[in-house]
C-alpha cells in the first residue's frame, strides 16, 4: 500500500513542478507605496527635463548597448509625452510643467489651420493625425485641470472641432487628414487614435459642460463598446485600450449604458489578464521561453493606466463595485512592477550616459520616450487607488 | 442550473463515478474478487473517508495553498484546467482511470479506492480552484455527490455490466474535458 502511494504521489508531484515551471509560475508584485510612485513619477518627469532639447523635441529612443539615439520621431509620441507631464500637474506635482510648457509650444507653431479647426501637423512628413491632434488636446486639457488658466481655450475648442471633423456618423474616426481635400482619408482607423479623441472629447465636456461634447463622445463610446472589435477586426477582442479606458472613467457619472458597462468588465478582464501573465515573468531563460520576454514599459504602463482608470469606474458605477477589488490589485501589482523596473539614480550610474538612463525603463536596452510616458502616466493614475487601499486596510 | 448543481456536475466529472468503479473491480483480484457485499462495502467506506478528507483538507486549505503559491485564483483556473483536461482524456481513451494492483483487505479502501481514484489529481484541484471561487461549503457539499454515488456502485460491483460503466466513463471524460477548456478560457478572460 505504502509503495502504491508513495509512487502516486511522487507522479502528481513531478506533475505538479512541471505545471508550476511551465503554466503557473508564481506572481511577482514588487511592493509599491505611495511615497515610492511618487518618486517614480518625480524621476520620471525629470527624464523628460532632461530629454527634451532646444529645438522643443524629446529625445526619442537610446540605445545603451549602442550608446546611440535613434534619429527618427513620432509627433504622436511627442503629444502623449507632453500629456503626461501635465497629467502629473493635474495631479498637484508640478515640476513638469515648463518642460511640458516648451514641448507643447513645438507643436502648437506647427498648427494645421482650416476654418474653425485646428490640429497638430507634423513638421516632419505634414501628416495630420487623429491620435496627435488629440493627444495635443488632451495636454491642454489637462493643462487647464492643472492650472485654470484659460489662454488656450479657443486653441482647445479649435481642437476638438477637429476631432469631430474625423467623427463619423457611427462613432467610429477616421486617423489621417488629407490636406488637398480638406476632408479625412476613407477608411483609415488607428486602433489608438479612436480612443485618445474619445477621452479628449469626455474631458472637454467636463471643462466646457453645456457645449454638447458628451453627445459626441457617447457616439464613439458605443462604437468602442458595440462595434470597434469587429469593424478594426480585433484579433483578440477586446483590444486594451487603455484610452477607451481613461474616457469611460470620464463619464462615470453622467453616467454609462449597459453596453459600456460591459465594455468596461471586459477591459478590466482583459488589463487583469494581461497584468497576471507579466507578474509570472521573469529574466530567465525558461520564462522567457514559456511567457516571453517581459513587457516593455509603454506596454505594461498601458495596462496600469487602464485598470486605473477603470477602478475609478468601479469606485463610481454600482455595477462595476464587484471587480473593484480585484482591479485594485492588479493595477497595484502593475505599478509595483513599473516602479522596480526603474532605473534609480545608483543604477543609472552604471550607464554611459547616467543623465538619460536615470528614471527611464529599458527593454534589452533600450529606452523610448513612451516608455517613460506611460509608466509615468500609470504611476499617476495609481496614486489614488494605493491611497484608497491603504485608507480602507487601515480601518 | 443553479451554481450548486454546475458544481455536482464538475465533481461528477472529477470523480468519474463509472469509471472508478471499473478500476476498482479490476485492479487487482483482492478488489475484484471480493466476495461478499460486506467485503466491498468496507473498501468503499474506507476509501469515501479518506477521499473525504484529501477533499477537506484541500478546499480549506485551497486559500493558503494559492497564497504560497503566489498565485491569483483565475491564474489557477488555468492549471486546474490543464489537469482536468489529461485526466479527461485519460478516461476517454481507457473508459476508466489509471492504478496500480491493489493490496489486500481494508488497505485496498486507501489505496486505490481512496487515493487515486476517488481523491484524483483532477477532483482534488478541482476542489481547490472551485473552493476559492465558489466557497468552501458550496465545494464541499457538491463532492459529495458524486463521491457517495461512486461508493455505490463500488459496492455494487460493476464488473458484470461492464459495458454500460465503461460508455458512462468515457462520457464522463468527454464532460471532463469540455468542462477543463471553460475553466482555462475563465481562467483566461477573467480580471
Amino acid at each position: 500500500m505504502l509503495r502504491g502511494i508513495t509512487g502516486t504521489l511522487s507522479l502528481w508531484l513531478a506533475g505538479a513542478l512541471a505545471l508550476r515551471a511551465l503554466v503557473v509560475p508564481g506572481e511577482t508584485c514588487p511592493p509599491v507605496s505611495s511615497a515610492s510612485a511618487a518618486t517614480a513619477t518625480s524621476e520620471a518627469a525629470l527624464w523628460m527635463d532632461r530629454a527634451l532639447q532646444d529645438d522643443g523635441t524629446y529625445l526619442y529612443e537610446y540605445d545603451a548597448g549602442k550608446d546611440r539615439n535613434t534619429p527618427e520621431y513620432n509627433v504622436v509620441r511627442h503629444a502623449g509625452v507632453t500629456m503626461a507631464l501635465y497629467m502629473l500637474a493635474a495631479s498637484g506635482d508640478r515640476s513638469g510643467m515648463a518642460t511640458a510648457d516648451r514641448a507643447m509650444t513645438w507643436m502648437r507653431e506647427s498648427l494645421y489651420s482650416s476654418g474653425d479647426r485646428a490640429a497638430f501637423q507634423s513638421p516632419y512628413d505634414n501628416s495630420i493625425e487623429l491620435g496627435a491632434t488629440a493627444l495635443m488636446l488632451a495636454g491642454l486639457e489637462q493643462r487647464r485641470l492643472a492650472t485654470g488658466d484659460a489662454q488656450y481655450d479657443e486653441l482647445m475648442h479649435r481642437l476638438a472641432r477637429f476631432l469631430l471633423a474625423m467623427q463619423q456618423p457611427d462613432g467610429s474616426m477616421l486617423s489621417e487628414w488629407q490636406i488637398a481635400r480638406g476632408a479625412p482619408y476613407a477608411g483609415i482607423r488607428s486602433k489608438y487614435g479612436t480612443g485618445e479623441a474619445f477621452w479628449a472629447l469626455t474631458v472637454m465636456h467636463r471643462l466646457f459642460p453645456g457645449e454638447g461634447w458628451d453627445q459626441k463622445a457617447r457616439l464613439t463610446a458605443d462604437y468602442l463598446s458595440l462595434h470597434r472589435d469587429t469593424v478594426e477586426q480585433q484579433k483578440y477582442p477586446p483590444w486594451a485600450d487603455q484610452w477607451a479606458a481613461y474616457g469611460l472613467a470620464e463619464m462615470a457619472d453622467w453616467p454609462l449604458n449597459d453596453d459600456n458597462i460591459r465594455y468596461a468588465r471586459s477591459l478590466a478582464d482583459r488589463f487583469g489578464f494581461l497584468m497576471r501573465v507579466e507578474a509570472q515573468r521573469t529574466d530567465g531563460w525558461l520564462s522567457e521561453l514559456v511567457h516571453g520576454r517581459k513587457a516593455r514599459a509603454a506596454g505594461m504602463g498601458t495596462w496600469v493606466e487602464g485598470l486605473g482608470s477603470l477602478w475609478r469606474l468601479a469606485s463610481a458605477d454600482p455595477r462595476m463595485a464587484d471587480m473593484r477589488q480585484k482591479i485594485g490589485e492588479r493595477a497595484v501589482c502593475g505599478a509595483g512592477m513599473l516602479a522596480s523596473r526603474q532605473v534609480s539614480q545608483s543604477q543609472a550610474g552604471q550607464y554611459v550616459r547616467p543623465g538619460i538612463a536615470r528614471g527611464a525603463w529599458f527593454t534589452e536596452g533600450v529606452t523610448r520616450m513612451d516608455d517613460q510616458q506611460h509608466a509615468l502616466s500609470a504611476l499617476v493614475r495609481i496614486q489614488a487607488v494605493i491611497d484608497a487601499r491603504n485608507s480602507e486596510a487601515g480601518r | 442550473m443553479t451554481e450548486y448543481w454546475r458544481l455536482v456536475l464538475v465533481f461528477f466529472a472529477t470523480v468519474n463515478p463509472a469509471a472508478v468503479a471499473l478500476a476498482a473491480a479490476s485492479a487487482s483480484a483482492p478488489v475484484a474478487s471480493l466476495q461478499g457485499l460486506a467485503r466491498r462495502a468496507v473498501a468503499a467506506g474506507i476509501g469515501v473517508a479518506v477521499a473525504g478528507a484529501l477533499f477537506v483538507g484541500a478546499t480549506l486549505g485551497a486559500g493558503r495553498v494559492l497564497d504560497a503559491l503566489d498565485i491569483a485564483p483565475e491564474t489557477f483556473r488555468i492549471a486546474a484546467g490543464i489537469v482536468m483536461l489529461i485526466v479527461g482524456a485519460n478516461a476517454i481513451w481507457g473508459g476508466t482511470v489509471a492504478s496500480e494492483p491493489a493490496p489486500d483487505g481494508w488497505q485496498a479502501g486507501v489505496f486505490p479506492i481512496g487515493l487515486p481514484l476517488l481523491a484524483g489529481p483532477a477532483s482534488l484541484i478541482a476542489a481547490v480552484s472551485y473552493a476559492v471561487d465558489e466557497g468552501e461549503a458550496k465545494t464541499l457539499g457538491a463532492a459529495v455527490i458524486p463521491l457517495a454515488l461512486a461508493a455505490l456502485l463500488i459496492v455494487a460491483g460493476v464488473a458484470r455490466w461492464r459495458p454500460a460503466p465503461d460508455a458512462i466513463a468515457r462520457l464522463s471524460g468527454a464532460l471532463l474535458i469540455a468542462l477543463a477548456c471553460g475553466l482555462m478560457v475563465a481562467g483566461v478572460r477573467d480580471i
